[in-house]
């Protein structure tokens, strides 16, 4: 009997914890197959919220959207209390953003009826009106519409000063985008706050037939143009006889941006393609050149491009310790983000490990970032590889941060439960005056890493320079608060 | 007549320097205290407001990405335009349950004058407050622990 209810009681908890984290409606596909208002009804009541983001801020009425839900569907899912018309989704955008990328205007019309604000903009400094121009929307109706509800099209810009007819340009094929923006009083000599104009944009997506006609329009381009090449868009890359193409109409390859940005310091972050970043080194583009943060494409690379690119990078490479602006060094990046035979090889061509960043961290806080409960073993054996090294990792870090410290800043148990194998003394106050526990009571989501500490001997009445326990701490602790945790064990 | 000149120029110039030799100032320490939230660090920046309601100076930005800054509306309205240098007065954002201690630096003819500070937050995908924090500097506020409205739990003022 007493099993019975218990296994009954286990199920019970596991399918719970199965729809958290299955929630039907933050599945694409669900919403892929058009489903009726019944659809969603049924698994309303099957317990699916149709109210949860996931970790992005995707939300039901977001996908619903954006796979193209029957209009009454995505009607009724947004009438939900929680669904509210502004409610913030992914980079801080309102529901109204995706029905015009979408072009989906009767949507749009809904949603304004329903007091949808279009005075705002997203965490990229877009209007509505801008950001479906930048994903290349076609309907012309979604302009239409934004400009009939207050949208300016001369003084709506981009942080960079990007007005909608360079931002639409890149995906316009057949000038109807360019037509449109001109013909609404937007002049196409048009330029951002960087002097790019057209051409440069349409150098994004490589289109040489637009390119040329633009050309015999007048419309020309710069040497900035390599870079916004580099860039290409979000399901666009360049290839090499593009970047061959812009050389023959004049350009010059050897170029960067105003914030000193190379086209290598672009691909080094995010192509695989060997030919390409030759042929920058070939054209004389220096690995070695800071951007305004400091960062070299060498730099960029060690962060996260793999380590035939990096090999490459490494011959023009002047000093393999050149740090950016952070005092983050290729190894101290790698270790936080990259694989170990990354790390490896650094170590081996000379890269110092007894660097120290502008915040007092040493590579051990670096190696810590890149812990994963999932795969622990790059993890181990980049540890293995500092200590090998000769860096004490047991030691505080110049900030006064021990493993400790750090795995509660991580959030992550398995972590806490790592750093307890090494000699750490875990009442070790950083220099604000915290211990681990402190820091675990601030930000903890539940009690667990808080009870393991004080298992292993963290003392509870230890006080931070405010003179709070971590029971005072936890207290505070909204998410704590809100789930109603006993905190009796810190008294 | 050249002289002279330089005489007035130098009287000037003294003039100027002794004037902000004697501006004094007092350092603070500012305690952020941000709630448990869920997501991403945010960015917090502490302006001096004057009497008028307006930016008059920034006193501090928490978060070094300067590519978001246009996220923190209201601030870039005012800071955008020139993009004075704050490398010394910016630090790391601040994540959700943690703290940071900020010292700033204000004149000591701003306290008690009707000027304000604010505290200003910003986090991706989410909200932004222009006021999640803002109160008259006095005497008595710049020793005091104010409560926030938005990703900000309290702030904890007090002389450095």
């Amino acid at each position: 009997m007493k099993i019975k209810s218990i296994i009954s009681a286990l199920i019970l908890v596991l399918s719970l914890q199965s729809y958290a984290q299955d929630n039907v409606f933050l599945n694409r596909d669900f919403w892929s197959n058009k489903p009726s208002v019944e659809d969603v009804d049924i698994q309303i009541k099957a317990g699916h919220d149709i109210t949860q983001a996931n970790s992005n801020n995707f939300d039901a009425v977001v996908y619903a959207i954006l796979q193209e839900a029957p209009n009454e569907t995505i009607q009724y899912i947004q009438s939900y209390n929680g669904n509210d018309v502004n409610k913030l989704t992914h980079d801080g955008r309102t529901y109204i953003f995706w029905a015009a990328y979408k072009g989906n205007t009767e949507i749009m019309q809904y949603l304004l009826k329903k007091g949808a604000k279009t005075d705002i903009t997203d965490d990229k400094g877009n209007t509505i009106l801008n950001f479906a121009a930048g994903s290349g929307q076609t309907n012309t109706k979604v302009y239409d519409m934004c400009l009939a509800h207050g949208a300016n099209l001369k003084s709506d810009l981009t942080p960079s000063g990007a007005n909608a007819l360079l931002l639409a340009a890149p995906f316009d094929t057949d000038f109807k985008l360019i037509n449109y923006f001109t013909s609404k009083g937007l002049d196409i000599q048009s330029v951002d706050a960087n002097g790019n104009g057209v051409f440069n944009y349409v150098a994004k997506t490589g289109n040489v037939e637009m390119l040329n006609q633009l050309l015999k329009k007048g419309v020309t381009g710069n040497n900035q143009a390599f870079i916004f090449a580099a860039y290409g868009t979000r399901s666009h890359t360049n290839n090499l006889d593009f970047y061959t193409y812009l050389e023959g109409i004049g350009l010059n390859s050897n170029t960067s941006s105003k914030e000193g940005k190379t086209p290598l310091h672009i691909l080094a972050a995010r192509s695989k393609d060997l030919d390409l970043i030759r042929y920058f080194i070939k054209k004389g583009v220096d690995v070695n050149q800071a951007d305004a943060d400091g960062n070299t494409a060498f730099l960029n690379a060690a962060y996260r491009n793999n380590l035939e690119v990096i090999t490459i990078l490494n011959k023009q490479v002047k000093d393999i310790n050149t740090v950016n602006k952070k005092g983050e060094s290729a190894l101290a990046l790698a270790l936080k983000n990259n694989t170990y035979v990354v790390v490896d090889f650094l170590i081996k061509n000379k890269a110092e490990v007894s660097v120290i960043d502008a915040n007092g961290n040493n590579i051990i806080a670096y190696a810590m970032d890149s812990f994963n409960a999932n795969n622990q073993k790059e993890f181990q054996q980049k540890i293995a590889l500092i200590k090998a090294n000769g860096i004490d990792i047991s030691k505080p870090q110049a900030n006064g941060n021990t493993l400790f410290h750090l795995a509660v800043l991580q959030n992550n148990l398995d972590l806490v439960k790592w750093v307890n194998t090494y000699p750490v003394n875990v009442n070790a106050k950083n220099s604000e005056g915290n211990t681990a526990l402190h820091l675990a009571a601030m930000r903890a989501k539940n009690s667990d890493i808080l009870k393991y500490l004080v298992s292993i001997g963290a003392k509870t009445d230890a006080v931070t320079e405010f003179d709070e326990t971590a029971f005072d701490l936890a207290s505070e602790n909204e998410i704590l608060k809100s789930s109603k945790s006993n905190l009796d064990f810190l008294k | 007549m050249k002289i002279k000149h330089i005489i007035l120029v130098s009287f000037l110039t003294f003039g100027l320097l002794s004037f902000t030799t004697l501006t004094d100032s007092t350092k603070y320490k500012c305690m952020i205290q941000m709630t448990n939230y869920t997501g991403e660090a945010a960015y917090v920046v502490i302006s001096l407001i004057n009497p008028d309601g307006e930016y008059e100076k920034t006193l501090y930005v928490q978060g070094d990405d300067s590519e978001w800054y246009h996220d923190i509306t209201d601030w870039w309205k005012f800071y955008g335009k020139k993009r004075s240098n704050i490398d010394a007065i910016t630090g790391a954002t601040i994540a959700g349950g943690a703290r940071t201690i900020s010292v700033i630096d204000i004149e000591d003819s701003k306290i008690n004058a009707g000027y304000s500070i604010r505290f200003e937050t910003a986090v991706e995908d989410q909200e932004y407050y222009t006021k999640d924090v803002e109160f008259p500097l006095t005497s008595e506020t710049v020793k005091s622990k104010k409560a926030g409205s938005g990703f900000i739990r309290y702030v904890r003022m007090m002389p450095n």
